[in-house]
């Protein structure tokens, strides 16, 4: 049988192709997948960010009609240490 | 039934032949054309979105990192002991029962157990550690 020079040649083409196919594929599903990862943490961490910030300030209104959760928010930093601003202020006073 | 099978039939002659074979040639090729630039189409779009994706990659990787580090290593722990010590304080002080309510936090949880979203928001589990 009579082999054509341009079926081989166009094969050997399209299997190139396919091939940069495969690999690209494979680079875009990667890099895709950094990224939703990425991205997944990063909210998370900001979730948890703001879960935090809003409990604190609930705490801290709540702490408005109970003093005794102020050790916590003092010892987190959502309040100012009470000896701190105290000393601050007594040579004011003096 | 027997005369249907061995009646022979009527064969093409050669020229015949030979031109549909030029002709299934000749769509052979095209078809392979025709899959070649559809083929190419295509690579050429991945290959733009390979690189949008490793540009956004590229800009987003660094702040996420260190957003993700500083979190894992500061911010993570004191948030987790933050909400440890509430907890805590609100096993023993009834009156703080509607904020653990709203926030879903349970009295009996283990210290180790990380907060979850208010019941109002919905958010994903806090960062694995890489």
């Amino acid at each position: 049988m009579k082999k054509n020079p341009l079926t081989a040649i166009l094969v050997a083409v399209l299997v190139v192709s396919a091939l940069a196919s495969v690999v690209l594929c494979w680079a875009y599903i990667s890099n895709t997948r950094q990224l939703r990862q990425l991205t997944t943490q990063v909210n998370a961490v900001q979730a948890n960010e703001r879960f935090v910030s809003a409990l604190a300030g609930d705490a801290l209104e709540y702490s408005k009609k109970n003093p005794a959760i102020e050790p916590i928010l003092e010892a987190a930093g959502v309040r100012p240490l009470k000896t701190a601003s105290a000393s601050a202020s007594k040579p004011a006073t003096k | 039934m027997d005369n249907i099978e061995n009646k022979t039939p009527v064969q093409p002659d050669l020229s015949e032949l030979q031109a549909q074979c030029d002709s299934l040639q000749s769509l052979l090729v095209s078809i392979l054309v025709l899959v070649i630039v559809i083929s190419g189409t295509f690579n050429l779009y991945l290959l733009r979105q390979v690189k949008y994706t490793r540009t956004d990659l590229a800009g987003i990787r660094p702040q996420a990192t260190q957003i993700i580090n500083n979190y894992n290593k500061t911010g993570g722990p004191l948030m987790a002991d933050f909400v440890k010590r509430i907890t805590e304080y609100g096993r023993t002080h009834a009156d703080f029962a509607p904020i653990m309510a709203k926030y879903n936090l349970k009295p009996g949880a283990s210290a180790s157990a990380t907060p979850t979203a208010p019941s109002t928001a919905s958010a994903p589990a806090p960062a694995a550690k890489k």
